[in-house]
């Protein structure tokens, strides 16, 4: 399997690493890079437009507040989901796959059944119901993303314990006498990180989507956090004052395609078909 | 090849059951209906009635009971919001899924087929380097801003299609483009690599060497054989479509499943969710199994995995 | 022989019939009307089982009831609709109905006393929501004769007639001869409209009726759409899909209908008041800052009304300052005045209520209410007061109202600035009420004892508005404005002339008619 341009296939996306070393940095620094407060708004100052008033580069919203210093803080909200979804996400669906993959039998028979079965339910539907179970909050929200995405996490590194367990140096280190959370932490684990890093990166996108569908449908990070999914959500009417709208979905749209790239570059990468060649 | 099959229609089955019993539970402990049914004024006397009448009296585990006898034999019960029967209600509404459901789906094949194929044939080329990031826009944005731009630009300033609801071939268009622009990375980046994967080969190469055009060798041998990944892909697509139709059909007010569900979650309503959930898990259930089953009669490795 | 004599017969009835309709005859209903709304309650049929005041659209676009209302200034304006007369008993408690002569419904059938009796014991047994307040008063309902109906109720009370135009009137026998399942698919009733036919979640069909006996439609083809989305509604508007919005919400919409050529906005005054509830004050024993009235006016002075009225509500509305009694209103005393935003003020009284530096305290808001409260907490921000928004969804805050178990805070609300009103929100234990005040009580109930009218709001004025004021029952907010998006097409001044429905969602679709 080569490519005509390998090298090139190579070639990191600048433009989405350095969009994501901003969206880090704000996210890190949020509130004391951002010039204003991002949820005191002064309501006479509502709806300014963008690159009028110096104070509000980016104009006001409908309550007055700075949409530049929303957006700025608003990065620490998705980052701060999306770092905990993926934690929680990722180590739940990695556990229950080594287990699942590794012991075999009736428990990856139940595992995987507990996995078709979330996978089979309209992905949407459990989460309006859990958002109605859960009362709003950004713990919350962490915690409903957590639940529908740990299945993908499971069911990808599953195939791939399988295929490293038939492996000849599992093999070997079994004929070593390793026991078996030996063989788990030392021998397969090390070999799924790749997988996983990919696996995280695709879902930073994932998160940002979702929690901006729920902030639609009104079951998203409450006010007056400054979600950027909710920031499109609430201003999804004001068309005339478009740049309402505008900065919050470019954001997202920047935001995810980014890491989409980037992910799609890191498994190219990463891809152990590509390493051995 | 029996036993295969037999396993994979037994473990459908219980991924079914077990759908059924989690989309029970997970209704009921939404809330009490009756916190929507009832007034502030009602007496006890009330609420004892309502609440006999819509069979919430009983005790849990008969209402499990009674549930899954009833799903049995195709009886769902009442919706709580409408007072009509769940399986008429949603016997009305699934076409208008599936028709856009089927749309969206030959809008996103014929694009991320198309891409993803040119893009193949000249690797890091300008198709493949904007053909992807066309693609993946799609993914990038949240599918209600997508489709109230479409709103705005296509059916309220150009006026070349109508806004919303269900009606001739031009009202599917801007939800068929919403809904399977989500899902069009996903098909450019299978026909990519698979397309490459079969360019690659020995007889691909014979053809050229042959001397036939560039053209012809793709359409007609490439093609064939890069067709059986994408076409598992797309079968699989049926099913995130069926259940992401949600957001696309409450902004284009397509009077289909996705809104039917939300609004069963919101009132409350545990037959309609019941019911809803059920009937697409099982479709969902049942193109996978078809997929599983075809594999099996393509690979013959995978039957004896 | 015989079909010779169907023949004649025919002929006769229809000489017979002509005449009658004669003054409706020169209109002959045309074209489609299609209105918009967010949702329709449980999109009902049937005239006992319908919900919300949504679904109150398509039943009372169907039905008819005993007596119409129209909200025109202070209170609701009743008009005769099948009841052509009402007599009341001095002691508010028998309330006699003259039924109209010469109504008939959909199916050419005549409508009698017997129809009304037979819907409102229908209603008396019905464990649904709306019936409730009703037949929690009404003793019984009962036939006087041919063309009278008696309703005797267990308690005086003086807005009765709220409660009488509530249920349209349906066949009896129909209903009989087909059962209450099939009526709930096919409806027959005896309002201006018919129906035609109903997908659930999307929209209903009706047709005009020719033989109304108060108002023929202009539009042949009513049709209410549910539309959730409100960037969906404008763009159908804009379009020409639609003809109206039924109900266009503060904010974003109305500037863009505004700025619109092809579109109109019609704003006609409400009595409905959004304003601030405050959980402690009907639970006696719990403590809390809002049980000082210096608290509850320093909180009232610190809201910066104007500016929320022009920014949130884009004008639609005019700054409330009393619990439940409309300003400027017959009811109100020529002394009072608006609340002036008045930051030092609010922080004296706070601070003189033993709260220097404020307070952390609670909003609770459901998705609608987000912008108001939003906004509110960002102002009381000024003062000290910290209120946390915590965001409910409707049923758990139903439940939550209900049941009394939300935690000290404020929760956002609206509520209607009339007698009745004052009647739920004033008197201790009911579910509506707002504060537990001895005096206030014992006001509300000597007013329940006069009939309503102009003797009631001069009582009102003089012995109750100013006591409201001063003591703060609940934060005043706004008194809105309700607000339609109509297309330029459609000639609105003969309804905008009847007055409206407004606290309920009725279209009225009838007045409308398309210009020429």
């Amino acid at each position: 399997m080569v490519f005509n341009s390998i090298t090139q296939m190579r070639r990191m996306p600048i433009f989405s690493v350095l969009f994501l070393v901003i969206f880090l940095i704000c996210g890190i620094f949020g509130s004391s890079l951002a010039p204003l407060d991002p949820t005191d708004g002064d309501l006479s100052r509502s709806l300014i437009p963008p690159f009028q008033d110096r104070n509000y580069p980016l104009g006001t919203d409908h309550l007055g507040r700075d949409i530049l210093s929303r957006i700025i803080c608003g990065a620490r909200i998705s980052m701060i989901v999306c770092i905990m979804v993926i934690f929680f996400a990722g180590s739940i669906g990695t556990v229950l796959a080594l287990l699942s993959g590794y012991i075999g039998g009736k428990v990856d028979i139940i595992i995987m059944r507990i996995v078709d079965t979330m996978l089979s339910i309209p992905y949407m539907m459990i989460a309006i119901a859990l958002a109605a179970i859960l009362r709003p909050s950004l713990f919350n929200i962490i915690i409903l993303l957590s639940i529908l995405g740990w299945t993908g996490y499971a069911r990808v590194i599953r195939g791939e314990v399988l295929r490293i367990k038939d492996s000849d140096f599992v093999k070997l280190a079994k004929i070593d006498g390793c026991s078996k959370t030996r063989i788990l932490i030392h021998h397969i684990f090390p070999n799924i990180v790749n997988t996983l890093v990919i696996l995280a990166t695709l879902q930073v996108g994932a998160v940002i989507i979702i929690e901006s569908s729920l902030s639609f449908l009104g079951l998203g990070v409450p006010p007056p956090a400054p979600s950027w999914g909710g920031m499109l959500a609430d201003s999804r009417s004001y068309i005339s004052n478009w740049w309402l709208s505008t900065f919050p979905g470019l954001t997202i749209m920047a935001t995810v395609l980014s890491c989409n790239l980037l992910g799609e570059w890191l498994r190219l990468q990463m891809d152990p078909q590509f390493r051995q060649k | 090849m029996q036993r295969y099959i037999l396993k994979r229609i037994f473990l459908a089955f219980v991924t079914i059951y077990l759908v059924t019993t989690l989309v029970f539970f997970l209704a009921r402990i939404t809330g009490d209906p009756m916190d929507l049914i009832m007034s502030a004024e009602s007496t006890q006397k009330d609420w004892d009635m309502m609440r006999h009448q819509l069979g919430l009296d009983k005790p849990i585990y008969l209402q499990y009971t009674d549930f899954i006898a009833g799903v049995f034999i195709g009886n769902f019960g009442n919706s709580l919001r409408w007072d009509k029967p769940c399986l008429s209600l949603i016997l009305v509404h699934l076409p208008a899924t599936l028709q856009l459901t089927i749309c969206a789906l030959l809008f996103s094949w014929v694009f991320g087929i198309s891409i993803g194929t040119l893009s193949a044939m000249r690797p890091n080329g300008l198709m493949d380097r904007f053909g992807k990031i066309f693609a993946m826009l799609g993914q990038s944005m949240p599918i209600f801003w997508v489709g109230i731009l479409l709103i705005l630009t296509f059916a309220v300033r150009w006026q070349i299609f109508p806004t919303s609801g269900r009606g001739g071939l031009l009202n599917l268009v801007l939800p068929s483009i919403t809904l399977g622009w989500y899902t069009m990375a996903s098909m450019t980046r299978m026909t990519r690599s698979s397309m490459l994967d079969v360019l690659d080969m020995e007889f691909i190469k014979m053809t050229r060497i042959k001397g036939l055009s560039e053209v012809l060798v793709i359409c007609k041998h490439a093609f064939k054989n890069a067709m059986i990944p994408i076409l598992t892909l797309g079968s699989l697509q049926v099913g995130i479509l069926l259940g992401g139709s949600v957001i696309t059909e409450t902004i284009f007010s397509w009077p289909g499943m996705g809104r039917l569900m939300v609004q069963s979650v919101f009132s409350r309503d545990f037959p309609l969710i019941q019911a809803c959930v059920i009937i697409t898990s099982t479709i969902f259930i049942t193109i996978n199994l078809l997929v599983d089953i075809t594999y099996g009669y393509i690979d013959p490795r995978i039957r004896y995995q | 022989m015989n079909r010779r004599l169907t023949v004649i017969g025919v002929l006769l009835i229809a000489f017979l019939v002509v005449p009658l309709s004669s003054q409706s005859a020169s209109i002959k209903p045309t074209g489609k009307l299609t209105i918009l709304y967010s949702n329709l309650g449980n999109e009902s049929l049937d005239c006992v089982k319908w919900n919300t005041g949504q679904s109150e659209a398509i039943v009372m676009s169907l039905g008819e009831p005993l007596v119409n209302f129209y909200w025109k200034g202070p209170a609701l304006d009743f008009k005769p609709a099948i009841a052509s007369s009402w007599k009341i008993s001095p002691d508010l408690k028998t309330w006699e109905f003259t039924i109209r002569k010469g109504i008939n419904f959909h199916d050419g059938t005549p409508l009698t006393v017997q129809d009304v009796v037979f819907t409102w014991n229908r209603v008396l047994k019905s464990p649904l929501s709306i019936a409730v307040s009703a037949k929690n008063i009404i003793k019984s309902v009962e036939a006087l004769n041919d063309k009278t109906v008696l309703f005797q109720l267990n308690t005086p009370d003086p807005f009765f007639l709220y409660k009488a135009s509530t249920y349209a009137i349906q066949p009896k026998a129909y209903t009989e001869k087909v059962g209450e399942e099939e009526f709930s698919k096919k409806p027959i009733y005896a309002g201006p409209w018919k129906f035609v036919k109903q997908l659930q979640g999307d929209f209903v069909e009706m047709e005009a009726f020719e033989g109304h006996y108060r108002k023929v439609p202009y539009y042949k083809t009513l049709i209410l759409k549910i539309i959730p989305e409100d960037s969906t509604k404008l763009a159908m508007l804009k379009t020409g899909e639609a003809d109206i919005i039924f109900n266009v919400m503060p904010g974003p919409l109305v500037n863009e209908i505004r700025n619109d050529s092809n579109l109109r906005l019609i704003s006609v005054p409400s009595s409905n008041e959004t304003y601030l509830f405050m959980t402690s004050l009907v639970k006696p024993d719990k403590v809390s800052p809002f049980r000082d009235k210096r608290v509850r006016q320093a909180l009232s002075l610190a809201i910066d009304r104007k500016l929320i009225v022009e920014k949130l509500y884009n004008g639609l509305g005019s700054p409330s300052f009393m619990a439940a009694i409309m300003p400027y209103s017959p009811m109100m005393h020529p002394s009072l005045t608006p609340i002036r935003y008045d930051i030092k003020k609010a922080k004296t009284l706070l601070s003189e209520a033993g709260y220097p530096n404020g307070f952390e305290t609670e909003l609770f808001l459901t998705n609608t209410e987000k912008a108001e409260g939003e906004a509110i907490a960002s102002m009381w921000n000024k003062i000290g007061v910290k209120a946390k928004i915590t965001l409910m969804e409707m049923g758990a805050m139903l439940a939550a109202v209900r049941e009394k178990t939300l935690p000290d805070g404020l929760r956002l609300s609206h509520h209607s600035c009339t007698p009745a009103g004052m009647w739920y929100f004033f008197r201790k234990g009911g579910h509506y009420t707002v504060i537990y005040d001895d005096k206030l009580e014992e006001l509300t109930n000597k007013m329940a004892t006069i009939p309503e009218g102009p003797k009631m709001y001069e009582f009102i004025k003089n012995e109750m508005s100013r006591y409201v004021y001063d003591l703060v029952p609940s934060i005043p907010l706004v008194i809105q404005q309700y607000s339609r998006g109509v297309r330029k097409n459609i000639e609105t001044s003969e309804w905008e002339k009847i007055g409206t429905r407004s606290i309920f969602w009725v279209p009225a679709a009838e007045y409308l008619r398309p210009k020429k």
